[in-house]
């Protein structure tokens, strides 16, 4: 331990200049994280989080490349250094100089803006976490490279494998495999436990063997696991282990039951080349007085007579959906006081073509998010930001014939946003407008800088008067229900 | 006597192509031995396998009684490593560069710190980047010296540097010498002479020749026979002698196993009629040209 801080004192000695630098940039993002509970458009400022973030990591490679590992003439390698030592110090390093200032600026930012860094202590932690975890894989890069150069080659390397691999992916399995929604926070949290694994190793392989071409290969294996097309955790299993996490509600009285007394209502889906739309009435029940739930993915099953089977994966593109909702973005949510849905999902169209005039069975399997009750807050100044139930500020702007929204939320945003104009005007069916919605809201893991953003586009402003509110919903559970339906005929529910 | 260091079959390869080829050595304990050969014989190699720095392709290595592939922290505190192409943390002050050093080394002791700063005149408050090439050297010697190592390894330490300051870094050498081995690599054999007990001569990455100098200087003599008339060339030569060369009435040649009892009965079986027989003592340079020019006779 004596040695590691004699080398970190070494350290802060040398780096002196650029600590000032880093410093200096991390106390402006600490002025604009607590200032933007007043000007909440400062939350926005990525390009400056990004600056600072390289700016970190500059700092964290220079402190590495101070006792360069890779080589063979470097003044320390025959000194009595311990690898352990070494690694210890430059690890107090990052600690000391990136990941407790982070601490301190996400804290102070929480206390200027009422906000209670107790109540925020896990989300905290988790964003320490993850910044660890960044500045391990960093740390290990700078050890196993030798300049500046090196790391710009690796980086570009990288940049260049991630653009071919994703464009090799859209083509092959696409959106299906992109699209992680709500299980997003367990891709990332395996994420960090793959970039942690493989980092930690190579970091343990240099620093103790300086064994540069193992160190390199262990990396590099890591950074191919962590390219973002390559899903390694199916969704349905990312999404059973979030059921795990977030049980906060019971929701085992949800049910699907079929409702054939349902026309097809107008479609407006758009299936893509060898399918077609299929729209099964449905209705939802036993969602708890208040609450909603959202239907994630659905998994179509058809059972022909004649012993044909076809399945769909859990398919984002399938969904039980609310028709009478618009626009869109909130379609898919379901207050369950047992109005008719309709599960709308994309099939076969061979299949339907040889068996949609006969009965076939029809299973389909539903992952639902369920959102909690909507905690509502009523906007009563214009450009003026405010505190929203729900843990957030929002600040909205009229001008002229336009509304616009921005909602920032400390850690973690709701899962689902909305603004609400009352009385309702007309063009506006529910007088509703989505400003972020699950999947996507439901992900608080992962993120970049304090403050999670909810922006709307500009909307037309209603006729005056109006009043508007913010409501906003927290995800409660994670479950999946599943339904038999028999005797369909696929032709009679087709999408006109 | 106890092995400072020891080779056994050591062998590097780069690329294919042996840098070192089972290489066996033994330095004993408190000697100063020093390694010369010309550039590109594996020197350097030897050097860093002995310190860890390259890992052995086969064979191993003892340092201390010590694997060097496990060669640890407390090895390294006994070891006092100094080459020419050492990177050294050219920011530093030579003043911060010896105390950032000191805590490293249980041995450390202030006032040799202080007599080796004396002695090479350093200037304390001076970067190391802006020191000259003999400054940076004697720093570094310095650096290593002030702990009183068990071991000295230095890998070319006076390339480049003036006569005054090679001297003065020889005399500081010497002076620290008693109880310590130096184990040393040098193209410039005139300076090892100067010092070094034992010499290994290092040849395409094979060790021709390992012993104590002073019987290696014993036994290399360049004979020179005188006779009356031209002689007739011999039809036999003991293997021991090379480079014969006849001109005229003189003959010139290298015995490398001089015997001063036997040899003028040697001669005078070789060279019945000779008249007058001149032995004279070699210096190292002219032993080991007469060594190279027989391994390049040998290819």
């Amino acid at each position: 331990m004596r040695q590691a801080l004699w080398i970190l004192r070494k350290d802060i000695r040398r780096m002196r200049p650029r600590i000032a630098v880093v410093w200096l940039l991390m106390a402006a993002a600490a002025v604009l994280d607590s200032a933007a509970g007043r000007h909440p458009q400062l939350a926005n400022m990525r390009g400056f989080l990004l600056l600072v973030v390289l700016a970190q990591w500059f700092l964290v490679i220079s402190v590495v490349h101070e006792d360069r590992l890779p080589g063979d003439r470097q003044f320390w390698i025959t000194r009595p250094y311990s690898w352990k030592s070494l690694l210890l110090a430059k690890g107090l390093f990052v600690v000391l100089f990136v990941s407790l200032p982070t601490l301190l600026d996400h804290v102070l930012a929480l206390a200027v803006n009422g906000f209670s860094p107790l109540h925020y202590l896990s989300a905290l932690l988790w964003e320490e976490a993850g910044l660890a975890v960044g500045m391990l894989f960093v740390l290990a890069l700078a050890a196993l490279t030798a300049n500046m150069v090196q790391i710009v080659l690796v980086a570009l390397g990288y940049y260049l494998v991630l653009i071919l691999g994703t464009a090799f992916a859209m083509r092959a399995r696409a959106p299906v495999v992109l699209a992680l929604g709500s299980a997003q926070p367990v891709e990332t949290v395996f994420n960090w436990a793959i970039a942690a694994l493989f980092a930690g190793l190579a970091c343990r392989r240099q620093f103790s063997k300086r064994d540069t071409w193992r160190a390199s290969v262990l990396f590099v294996f890591g950074l191919l696991l962590l390219l973002p097309f390559n899903a390694i955790v199916p969704w349905d299993t990312a999404f059973h282990l979030m059921a795990t996490r977030l049980p906060a509600v019971d929701s085992t009285a949800v049910r699907l039951e079929s409702d054939p007394g349902h026309k097809v209502g107008a479609g407006a889906t758009h299936p893509e080349e060898g399918r077609i739309a299929i729209a099964l009435p449905i209705r939802v029940i036993g969602i708890p007085d208040g609450m909603e739930v959202y239907s994630e993915r659905v998994k179509i099953a058809l059972h022909a007579a004649d012993g044909a089977d076809w399945n769909s994966a859990l398919d984002p593109y399938n969904v039980i959906q609310d028709r009478a909702l618009e626009p869109e973005a909130v379609y898919r949510r379901l207050p369950g006081k047992g109005e008719p849905y309709w599960l709308t999902a994309n099939i076969d169209k061979s299949f339907c073509h040889y068996h949609g005039d006969e009965p076939v069975h029809v299973h389909a399997t539903v992952a639902f998010i369920m959102l909690g009750r909507a905690q509502t807050t009523a906007v009563s100044r214009w450009g003026e930001p405010q505190a929203i139930a729900g843990e957030g500020i929002c600040e909205l702007s009229k001008r002229e014939a336009t509304v616009g929204a921005l909602c920032i939320s400390p850690l973690r945003k709701p899962a689902l946003t909305v603004i609400r104009f009352e009385p309702l005007p007309s063009g506006y069916p529910n007088g509703l407008v989505s400003l972020d919605h699950p999947p996507a809201g439901s992900s608080d893991l992962g993120g970049f800088g304090i403050w999670r953003v909810v922006q709307s586009g500009i909307m037309t402003a209603p006729p005056e008067p109006f009043a508007m509110s913010i409501e906003v919903r927290q995800a409660v559970a994670h479950f999946e229900r599943e339904l038999d339906m028999s005797g369909i005929r696929l032709k009679e529910y087709q999408e006109p | 006597m106890n092995s400072a260091i020891r080779t056994y079959d050591l062998t590097k390869v780069f690329r294919g192509a042996p840098a070192l080829d089972r290489f066996s050595l033994d330095v004993p304990e408190g000697s100063i031995y020093g390694l010369v050969g010309p550039n590109g014989a594996g020197k350097t190699t030897t050097i860093k396998v002995l310190m860890k720095i390259l890992a052995p392709t086969r064979g191993r290595s003892e340092v201390l009684a010590t694997d060097s592939r496990l060669l640890g922290p407390r090895d390294f505190a006994q070891i006092g490593y100094v080459s020419e192409n050492q990177e050294l943390p050219e920011w530093m002050t030579v003043r911060y560069f010896l105390r950032y050093l000191a805590p490293f080394y249980p041995t450390w002791d202030d006032a040799l710190e202080r007599e080796l700063l004396r002695l090479f005149q350093l200037p304390l408050d001076q970067k190391l980047k802006d020191l000259s090439r003999g400054m940076r050297m004697k720093a570094s010697l310095a650096s290593s010296l002030a702990y009183r190592p068990r071991l000295i390894v230095l890998d070319e330490p006076f390339t480049g540097l003036d006569a005054l300051v090679r001297d003065q870094l020889i005399e500081s050498l010497l002076a620290r010498a008693e109880g310590t081995t130096i184990f040393l690599s040098s193209h410039d054999l005139g300076e090892m002479e100067s010092f070094a007990s034992h010499i290994g001569y290092l040849e395409e990455g094979k060790l021709r020749i390992s012993e104590e100098l002073e019987s290696l200087s014993a036994r290399f003599r360049e004979i020179v026979l005188t006779f009356d008339a031209p002689p007739e060339p011999p039809r036999e030569l003991p293997a021991d002698w090379l480079h014969l060369e006849i001109a005229g009435p003189v003959v010139r040649f290298v015995d490398t196993r001089y015997h001063p009892d036997r040899f003028a009965e040697l001669a005078r079986s070789v060279f019945p009629t000779y008249r007058d027989m001149a032995v004279n003592g070699m210096p190292l340079r002219a032993i080991f040209v007469a060594l190279a020019k027989k391994g390049r006779e040998a290819r």
